[in-house]
């Protein structure tokens, strides 16, 4: 454990510990583009030079180990003028196109230019412009912008494995490419747009749609399979923008938004949550299956359709409910979130008795190519399905395939969505089910068939958590408002339930706090799963 | 002085294994392999004084020292043939010519540091070098001074030619790994250093030519004769110059270390051709920065050349005559290295082409006030924060010729024409 000196700070760092890795950990900021956790420094861009004493030349603090005794500085006029200087070359021939870029707003380059660039460059020779092209059909590269950080290449060679990029030609005519004539293979194209600092990189997805600070940006996980990765949701409004791994940020632990967390956190679990923070492109653009539009306006009630107010429509389902005793059927999506699914079970058990559910069955979510090292799909795309089975468990309801709920013709049939157009092959089978209940944010064909539709949230629109195939419970939070007269679902569950009972059950942390009271599962979900992006399960290392 | 790697190669056709062993080849190595320790090998060597003829002039002893002993499995012996040095051009005498000399000196320094392989890596464009290698590896083979059970012994050493494709990168030491590795030839990171993690991640030492041409001889007659030659104790043996540009008998003159530029280029090389005047000297490979007339006096010697501000490098000693101006001399040495900057790193991708516009637009009569000053900067910026030399080879190159003709630059730019050319 070598205890070295860093801008007059004494610290003790483990063995094999870069300086950069170090000053990092001490809030300590050494600017940087090619150094990135996930993949091996090459020592390329030289921007994180520091002067160390007893050696002459400026060292990379990327590739260089703390050592007993060694004397750091990072802010004497050496290392300052350095800086300045790598900035000036990296922008001779940068287009400075930053009206027309993506990046702008989220840019390192930007950044640091801004905060150690000279202010004004001796350049005055014509720049050398260069075509966009195409590495993919989702990812456009402007070689022109690129900085030959090289991380998009390590990426593909130390994390994805399959070496799909690489550097051609020499000195400045360099850049990166694919082999002649193939482009990237779908499945874990995505992140390279995450990790690449400047904006020669982009997704097809986002490029040119919206300035990136115009976007309000929230935590949130992916729900497109069991995995249940970490996301990044931009969006302004009503409309999700792009959703992105959570990587880019923690390029720079120290300016995560939750700022203390390396003193919180023990390095494994950094390290783990670094290697984490890819996500697949199904995640990353195929998010928009999970919020599409063509969202029901308001409440649709087809068996009184003079009443058609929220109040109406409640009070005839908790009507219905209390009828049909315990001959429920109950039907829910695992795109419910655990409260969700909490308050429905607690409604089918503790209210009208019944003790079967059944599960909406979502397809497996393939890898899509084997040989990639990086192998990130878990499950089914059902993002909830765990803490929907720890919870059924829990309160003693079997869980059924809906074949069976549908083909057991109960008196009344409630379908806790989003069911994602996975009912419509039910549609036929229904008929004889006297009162049938929806509730989606979608319109669908099983929609069209059923007496009272209720108008929810899809995943970005609201608050709760979910509970992924190793059995993390993980937040997700709301990042756009939803249109229209719809209700949060786990709202419109707590009002039948008032309604009927009397029972107030609360809001989804009230919620939360029955289940960790209740559900041994759910014990330790405490507050930091509701304050902190990072959830971190300190007994049994499950929860995060 | 009695030459020592060039002995006997004109007319004596010492390419053939039986013209080498009749003058006395492979002695040395079979005297090294049957009868010396490891630790007898590198003494001897360590005595002798003998820097890398490569250009850095680390002592070749100490770097063969500096291989772990205690490293279970392969380790490597590089021999770096690329020679790629604008100007230089005498590793090529001795490969064309003297093959089995370098052979020689390799099996002693692979027996030396452990090495079972090792590897020839020369420069692409040296054909007829790589197909003469390649018959003298054979005869050598035949010979059993190659291969398993050399010289009778239980010891096996074998060499294999790997020609590069044509990138001066590569010869820098560790480009030139990256390359035999099948790899792009891009510099590593040092440290860790080649010593340690080298060729496939083993340890590795890197030689040039020049110097494992010399370890035969130190082996025959001891260290402390070859560290007698020269100017003992820091700067030993005998040196290749290669002399080119304005002089009336360029090539390769063999002498003692520390005979003098003026010596070389009057005496040897025939002074300037049609008694023009001398401008300036470039005396170790287009990086070291150049000399002026008033300074030939200097001992062509490691620290001799450094005191003068320049370096010996390859000893490859470009002369120019008064007709040449300096700032297109410096613009097509510029052109060169942003030619062959590999790209990894920032200072010197950007700033050896930036370089480069200036030093053009300052050619073309566009030169404006302040450029000298920019370049000056550009050059002071690569320098010191690249990854590998190349980008401060480029810099010293620059701020030698800004030094040494301020004045020419200026009036180019005050001109706004060549005042050489007259265009």
């Amino acid at each position: 454990m070598p205890t070295f000196e860093i801008d007059g700070k004494k610290i003790t760092v483990g063995q094999g510990v870069t300086v950069l890795e170090a000053a990092r950990s001490q809030g300590i900021e050494i600017p940087h583009f090619c150094y990135h956790e996930s993949f091996k420094s090459g020592g390329l861009c030289r921007m994180c030079l520091v002067e160390i004493e007893k050696m002459p030349k400026l060292q990379t603090s990327c590739t260089t180990v703390a050592t007993e005794g060694m004397v750091v500085k990072t802010t004497t006029d050496r290392v300052k003028q350095a800086r300045s200087a790598i900035l000036e070359f990296i922008l001779t021939n940068h287009p400075l196109d930053c009206p027309d870029c993506d990046q702008a707003g989220e840019c390192v380059l930007q950044e640091y230019s801004h905060k150690y660039g000279p202010d004004k460059s001796a350049f005055r020779e014509p720049k050398e412009l260069r075509e966009h092209i195409q590495l993919s059909e989702h990812i456009a590269y402007d070689p022109e912008r690129c900085i030959m950080c090289e991380r998009c290449v390590r990426y593909y060679r130390d994390v994805v494995g399959t070496e799909e990029l690489a550097v051609m030609q020499r000195g400045a005519h360099s850049e990166i490419t694919t082999f002649p004539g193939r482009q990237l293979d779908y499945g874990y194209i995505g992140n390279i747009a995450d990790i690449c600092p400047v904006g020669a990189l982009t997704t097809k997805d986002f490029r040119f749609k919206e300035r990136v600070y115009n976007l309000r940006t929230t935590e949130t996980i992916c729900p497109l399979c069991e995995a249940g990765c970490t996301i990044y949701v931009d969006a302004k409004k009503y409309t999700v923008y792009r959703v992105r791994s959570r990587n880019k940020n923690l390029t720079s632990l120290h300016e995560h938004p939750n700022r203390n967390v390396t003193a919180l956190y023990p390095k494994v679990f950094i390290d783990a949550i670094l290697r984490s923070s890819f996500i697949c492109d199904d995640g990353r653009f195929g998010y928009k299956k999970a919020i599409e539009n063509g969202a029901i306006p308001g409440p649709i009630n087809r068996y009184e359709p003079e009443n058609r107010t929220w109040n109406n429509v409640i009070s005839l389902v908790a009507q219905k409910i209390k009828q049909a005793g315990s001959k429920v059927g109950g039907i829910v999506s695992p795109f419910a979130t655990n409260e969700e699914a909490y308050a429905f079970l607690y409604l089918l058990k503790y209210i009208s008795g019944t003790n079967t559910i059944g599960v909406i069955d979502f397809p497996g979510a393939k890898e899509f190519n084997g040989a990639t090292k990086l192998q990130l799909r878990k499950g089914s795309q059902s993002p909830n399905l765990k803490g929907i089975e720890q919870i059924a468990g829990a309160l003693g309801i079997k869980i059924t395939p809906v074949e069976e709920v549908v083909a057991s013709k109960p008196e009344l049939l409630y379908v806790l969505g989003p069911t994602l157009n996975r009912m419509d092959a039910y549609t036929e089978k229904i008929g004889g089910i006297k009162f049938i209940v929806l509730q989606d944010f979608k319109a669908s064909a099983f929609a069209n068939n059923v007496h009272v539709v209720m108008p929810g949230f899809n995943f970005a629109q609201k608050d709760g958590t979910y509970t992924n195939k190793d059995g993390k419970v993980q937040r997700i939070r709301k990042a756009v408002d939803a249109k229209g007269d719809a209700r949060n679902d786990l709202d419109i569950l707590t009002d039948i339930i008032y309604n009927i009972s009397g029972k107030k059950l609360g809001s989804f942390d009230n919620i939360l706090g029955l289940m960790v009271k209740e559900i041994p599962f759910f014990n330790g979900a405490d507050a930091a799963i509701l304050t902190t992006g990072i959830n971190f399960r300190k007994a049994a290392g499950r929860l995060w | 002085m009695e030459q020592i790697l060039l002995k006997n190669v004109e007319g004596a056709k010492l390419a053939d294994i039986n013209n080498y062993t009749a003058v006395g080849g492979y002695e040395s190595a079979k005297k090294a392999i049957t009868s010396m320790t490891i630790a007898q090998i590198i003494d001897e060597v360590k005595k002798s004084g003998l820097r890398g003829r490569g250009g850095a002039g680390f002592p070749a002893g100490m770097k063969w020292d500096f291989v772990p002993k205690d490293f279970k499995g392969p380790r490597y012996l590089c021999c770096n043939a690329d020679e790629g040095e604008p100007g230089t051009f005498k590793d090529r005498e001795i490969l064309e010519k003297n093959p089995h000399l370098l052979i020689e000196g390799m099996i002693i320094a692979s027996y030396a540091i452990g090495a079972e392989l090792s590897f020839i890596y020369i420069r692409g464009e040296f054909v007829k070098a790589a197909n003469t290698l390649e018959s003298a590896l054979d005869q050598a083979r035949k010979q059993g001074f190659l291969g398993e059970r050399i010289f009778g012994t239980d010891k096996k050493i074998d060499i294999v030619v790997h020609r590069g494709a044509g990138a001066y990168i590569c010869g820098e030491e560790t480009a030139l790994i990256e390359s035999i590795e099948g790899e792009r030839g891009n510099p590593r990171v040092r440290p860790p250093f080649p010593a340690v993690v080298g060729v496939f991640s083993k340890p590795t030492v890197v030689n040039n030519v020049e110097t494992l041409a010399a370890v035969p001889s130190i082996i025959k007659n001891s260290g402390q004769w070859y560290a007698a030659i020269g100017v003992p104790p820091k700067n030993t043996g005998s040196k290749l110059y290669a002399v080119s540009g304005h002089v009336n008998k360029p090539g390769v003159y063999e002498l003692p270390m520390g005979t003098t530029l003026k010596d070389l280029i009057y005496n040897y090389a025939g002074g300037i051709k049609g008694n023009k005047k001398l401008k300036g000297v470039i005396p170790g490979g287009s990086s070291t920065p150049v000399l002026l007339p008033e300074e030939i006096g200097v001992s062509m010697d490691f620290d001799s050349l450094a005191k003068a501000g320049s370096m010996l490098g390859s000893a490859a000693v470009i002369v120019m005559d008064e007709d040449v101006c300096t700032v297109e001399e410096s613009l097509r040495l510029s052109e060169f290295y942003a030619h062959e900057s590999c790209g990894q790193c920032t200072p010197c991708r950007e700033g050896t082409v930036w370089m480069t516009k200036i030093l053009d637009r300052i050619e073309q009569g566009k030169g404006e006030q302040g450029d000298i000053e920019l370049l000056e900067r550009v050059s002071a910026n690569i320098m010191g924060n690249t990854l590998c030399p190349l980008g401060d080879a480029a810099a010293m190159m620059m701020l030698g010729f800004l030094k040494k003709f301020k004045d020419e630059f200026a009036l180019h730019i005050k001109s706004g024409r060549c005042p050489i050319h007259k265009k």
